[in-house]
């Protein structure tokens, strides 16, 4: 399984015969942060907004309790696309299909020791620490696409999530396999919706 | 490889550079004036010639302080919509050891606890104008400081300056209050807590080699700087005068290892004798024409009837190609030979003794 690193330095995975490449892990707030970083419409206030639903924890501190504080959430689906954009070219939310046939390739990948040369120390702290809280069988358990957070996906014109937060971050009884997540008002915050973005190569 | 004689020059800046880094977020607006104006107090009262300069959060790029009258309003704009973060500005500065850091704002710093624990933050100071810039505090607050105070928490002055090398030892030196150690085998001229840090040598070092001077500032802060190749012309000359004739006659006795009658008192002084006690007290040096000389390395040099003397001022004198006679501090004066593999001054069994032959007619003396 090849992997490469986004602009923030966070890992990539090359799925779909090499037509795709998806965000290994949920977005995070360091990434996000380097787009913040950068002026734009995004301040303070703003960010002070989406840290209220989901508050911001360093990665050298997170524990097993806490992992989900990495993660950015309470994000809307539109502010997900603003940020895909700044990543670069080809960067989207995925489909439905396409995150549940990353879900399905991931399953039976295993956890390799080397995942993309420039990654951020960030990062690859973040990762050490998963890879202990979460004792990964598999590429998909490391992914937290089960156990992370809800995550913006596109169904046609319409945005909605996919994803089975663990229970202790959000009650639920979801199969991200066939349930699907609409957030009762599209545009007030969820505390458990983030995104992972994919990138079409093809 | 091998040493090669060499000259060298140093100017230090005798404090710290100070990197500011500025909230232009919205958080922080209403104060862009209070900030910009305490910045320019506070520059102006830290020493010129720092090397300061000048961040907004968020911001990598760095901006020249001094300017910040002529460009703020500018600046600000630019920055007001950047989230407040330090990452980007503390990823540029990693390297840098020898700055203090002074955060001006308003709000909170997103993620200032992404630092906690590194030599970085510990070399920063938060200045509040109203709102705390953290959330929990991981870095040393204050609130609303006067120009004075901030500038006087911000300097931070060099107190000790060490210059070292691969095979490193000076020979001579043009500023006084450096003194020469010699540790493990390595030499190493020292200044501590003085007033000015530049200096102009010459010394004797492994061929490729760099030498460099390690700057500790009084906060710990560290910094290294090169130490500038110049020309043998630069350096200031010893002073050099001549014996008298019966400071020649004297002379002459010691190199037969005689005794002599001190010139001044009349004592019988034994050959190796430099200060006669003959009057009690500290005594008096037995060449009268070297009074003026500071203490230090004193070469003589005899030129067919007459005989020359060069106050060098400073405690190494070198023998040969790898031998050196050197006198640190109070300590008799020990000889050492350059070991080429192990690259260190090693010390030898040899006797340093006075009026030791330096060379053809020339005779080394430590006063």
């Amino acid at each position: 399984m090849r992997f490469s690193c986004d602009r923030t330095g966070f890992p990539l995975v090359t799925v779909a015969e090499g037509r795709i490449q998806a965000h290994l892990l949920p977005v995070t707030k360091v990434q996000c942060e380097r787009f913040l970083a950068e002026p734009n419409a995004f301040d303070d206030t703003w960010y002070e907004g989406v840290l209220a639903l989901n508050p911001r924890l360093s990665v050298h501190r997170l524990t097993n309790e806490t992992r989900e504080q990495a993660f950015l959430t309470g994000l809307l689906a539109e502010e997900a696309l603003a940020f895909a954009r700044w990543l670069g070219d080809g960067f989207d939310l995925p489909t439905i299909e396409e995150w549940r046939m990353l879900c399905r390739e991931l399953e039976h990948q295993p956890v390799p020791g080397l995942m993309g040369a420039d990654m951020t120390p960030a990062c690859a702290v973040l990762l050490e620490r998963l890879k202990v809280q979460l004792r990964p069988r598999s590429l998909l358990d490391l992914s937290l696409l089960r156990g992370g957070v809800v995550e913006w996906v596109r169904k046609g014109k319409d945005c909605l999530g996919l994803g089975a937060p663990r229970q202790e971050f959000h009650p639920n009884l979801w199969d991200p396999l066939t349930d699907e997540v609409r957030p009762l008002r599209p545009q007030e915050r969820v505390p458990f919706f983030g995104c992972r973005l994919v990138r079409r190569l093809s | 490889m091998g040493l090669r004689e060499r000259y060298g020059s140093l100017s230090v800046t005798p404090s710290a550079p100070v990197v500011f880094v500025l909230d232009a977020s919205q958080s922080a607006e209403r104060h862009q004036a209070e900030i910009v104006t305490l910045v320019q107090e506070v520059l102006r009262a830290l020493p010129g010639g720092a090397g300061h300069t000048l961040y907004f959060l968020g911001n990598p790029a760095p901006h020249d302080p001094e300017a910040i009258s002529l460009h703020a309003t500018r600046w600000c704009e630019a920055n007001r919509r950047r989230v407040s973060l330090i990452t980007p500005v503390f990823e540029v500065l990693a390297e840098r050891e020898d700055v203090r850091i002074v955060v001006i704002g308003s709000g909170r710093i997103f993620d200032l606890a992404d630092w906690e624990g590194t030599s970085l933050l510990e070399r920063t100071l938060l200045v509040s104008l109203e709102v705390s810039l953290q959330e929990e505090a991981v870095a040393e607050e204050i609130v609303r400081p006067d120009a004075g105070m901030l500038a006087r928490r911000l300097h931070d002055p060099v107190v000790k300056v060490e210059l070292q090398g691969r095979g490193f030892l000076p020979t001579l030196w043009d500023n006084s209050e450096y003194r020469l150690e010699v540790r493990d085998g390595e030499g190493s001229l020292v200044g501590e807590r003085l007033e000015n840090y530049g200096v102009m040598l010459h010394f004797l070092a492994e061929s490729a080699v760099s030498i460099s001077a390690k700057l500790t500032c009084v906060s710990g802060a560290t910094n290294t700087l090169a130490v500038h190749p110049t020309r043998a012309s630069e350096l200031p000359e010893a002073e050099v005068g001549w014996l008298t004739p019966e400071e020649v006659q004297l002379f002459q006795q010691v190199l037969q290892r005689e005794s002599f009658t001190c010139l001044r008192c009349g004592q019988t002084c034994r050959w190796e004798t430099l200060r006669c006690k003959g009057q009690g007290g500290f005594g008096h040096l037995v060449y009268r024409s070297l009074e003026r000389c500071r203490s230090g390395l004193i070469l003589f040099r005899q030129r067919n009837e007459r005989v020359s003397f060069e106050a060098v001022g400073c405690g190494v004198v070198r023998l040969t190609t790898d031998t050196a006679a050197i006198k640190v501090g109070r300590e008799r004066p020990a000889m050492y030979r350059y070991h080429t593999g192990r690259e260190r001054w090693e010390i030898t069994e040899d006797r340093f003794l006075t009026y030791h032959q330096a060379g053809d007619g020339v005779y080394a003396v430590f006063l």
